[in-house]
């Protein structure tokens, strides 16, 4: 079941250089009192809106997928939405 | 006329993801792997599958069905919302795979793209093509996603390649060449070719022609004369036998296509969804500095009763061609007013087309002495051009779309991909 959320969150997350380029990953996620770990990364992407530029994180902890955006101008993350596997 | 098979190896390779849409959900999602999942374009009771997984497919859930009547297959059944971000990201990737390969490498939609090794041996360094389809399939792993897979077909044109593409589906890799090619007509349906759908099987039909192979050994007049009547025919005849005929034409039109969340007979409302699909046409115009003469429209109405044949059938369509090219929102907008004043009238409308055709290079205004009101509209839409690329689209947008009950959001373009950026 698919749940639209959209609150800011706290992430932790690693940066690595790679041939030039920088690699970002989220490692864990407080939301709602809860810890969560990144068991699978799904897929990451690029998007925009307008001129903002977003990283989109879709993995999965437990039985839940998350999908969570990083803005590139503000350093910030969203948790956009979430996927119960029931 | 008699021409035999092209002796030349195959060198074309086309490569398509398996249910590519459904496929990039499952690989963001690992919950929906192994489940049968759809893709909408927008999550009603109205809307229908434009594509879904081979879960689904393996079911009977196919495109054109409607959410409800999935579950009622199968209770599993996941219905998602296209992501147009996510589908994009999928294409440029493939593309910057395929492009590594050959000078000549494009996506011919958002899911398929062609490698052409014509003339090019050299770049292949002694490998096989089915050694570097091998390859491109782990790279698509690797670098694109690991539940991601795709289908490479090898012929001597871009027809015969998408046949093979399509012979062993899915996760297939399979060549077509002038020894096998007469195994693979007999194992294929008519209808499994590509481009061979219900009118043309239907002209086929009608001169005894009922099966592939039927369709691969039917003779040069039967094809031009008698089925297709045109140099058409001269088409077929040459690409069952492995000579190239599809010819790169660029963009010839540009268009918006759009399935009501709310249904309307309201031509006011109505009004408001031209203006934005003129205002989305227009940026695309501008973006590749085209100006469009012909405009067409179709209308999908709301049919009554559950025959699926006479909904589809209930649809009106109009178009002109103008003197006069234009690229402006309020210039299509005004065209378009005029080609849905020929409608009828107090039909519930459920989906719009508008399509910009008859596309020339933009000019621009010639100099006048005195500033024209065409010059100042000209420099007005630049500026909100240069607005909406900084904050979205439609940010600055006319006030009646603003207020539009009827969101529209972009969706993914099926076709062609060349202003797909």
């Amino acid at each position: 079941m698919f749940e639209t959320i959209n609150e800011p969150v706290a992430v932790l997350a690693g940066f690595s250089h790679k041939n030039g380029q920088v690699r970002v990953l989220p490692y864990l996620l407080d939301w709602r009192n809860q810890r969560y770990k990144l068991d699978v990364m799904g897929l990451h992407h690029p998007a925009k809106r307008g001129k903002k530029f977003l990283h989109v994180f879709e993995f999965t902890s437990g039985s839940t997928k998350f999908k969570l955006e990083l803005d590139t101008e503000t350093l910030s993350w969203c948790l956009a939405e979430v996927y119960h596997d029931y | 006329m008699i021409i035999e098979h092209n002796p030349e190896p195959p060198e074309v390779m086309h490569i398509d993801l398996n249910s590519a849409f459904a496929m990039t959900e499952q690989q963001a999602n690992p919950f929906l792997r192994g489940r049968p999942v759809g893709i909408t374009n927008r999550l009603s009771d109205y809307a229908i599958c434009i594509t879904s997984s081979y879960e689904a497919k393996r079911q009977g859930i196919g495109i054109g069905m409607r959410a409800p009547e999935a579950r009622r297959i199968d209770s599993r059944f996941v219905v998602l919302e296209s992501d147009s971000d996510k589908y994009s990201y999928v294409h440029k990737k493939m593309r910057r795979i395929f492009e590594s390969y050959s000078p000549i490498a494009y996506m011919k939609s958002i899911d398929e793209g062609i490698i052409d090794f014509r003339g090019m041996r050299g770049l292949r360094c002694g490998r096989s093509l089915e050694d570097i389809g091998r390859e491109i399939k782990q790279r698509v792993k690797d670098e694109v996603g690991d539940y991601m897979t795709i289908n490479v077909g090898i012929a001597q044109n871009r027809w015969l390649a998408k046949v093979a593409a399509g012979f062993l589906k899915p996760d297939g890799l399979y060549t077509i060449d002038r020894d096998n090619i007469e195994v693979v007509m007999q194992m294929m349906n008519l209808t499994d070719l590509p481009y061979i759908k219900r009118q043309n099987a239907q002209r086929l039909h009608e001169v005894g022609i009922t099966t592939a192979a039927e369709f691969y050994h039917a003779p040069y007049w039967v094809l031009f004369r008698q089925v297709f009547k045109s140099v058409m025919g001269h088409h077929w005849y040459l690409r069952l036998r492995g000579y190239e005929t599809e010819t790169e034409t660029g963009i010839r039109t540009v268009g918006r296509s759009y399935v009501l969340e709310h249904r309307t007979a309201d031509p006011a409302e109505l009004a408001t969804l031209f203006h934005k699909a003129s205002a989305k046409i227009a940026r695309r115009l501008h973006k590749n500095n085209f100006a469009a003469r012909g405009l067409s429209m179709r209308l999908n109405y709301a049919g009554t009763g559950n025959d699926s044949v006479y909904r589809a059938r209930y649809r009106w369509h109009g178009s002109n061609m103008w003197e006069l090219p234009v690229r402006r929102g309020d210039q299509l907008y005004a065209r378009a007013l005029a080609l849905f004043a020929d409608s009828p009238e107090g039909e519930v409308v459920t989906g719009l087309y508008l399509t910009a055709y008859g596309l020339e290079p933009f000019r621009g205004e010639q100099q006048a002495l005195f500033e024209s009101k065409n010059a100042l509209r000209e420099r007005l839409e630049d500026a909100i051009n240069t607005v909406n690329d900084r904050y979205g689209e439609l940010v600055v947008a006319p006030a009646s779309v603003v207020m539009s009950k009827n969101p529209m959001r972009d969706k993914i373009p099926f076709g062609t991909v060349r202003y797909f950026e």
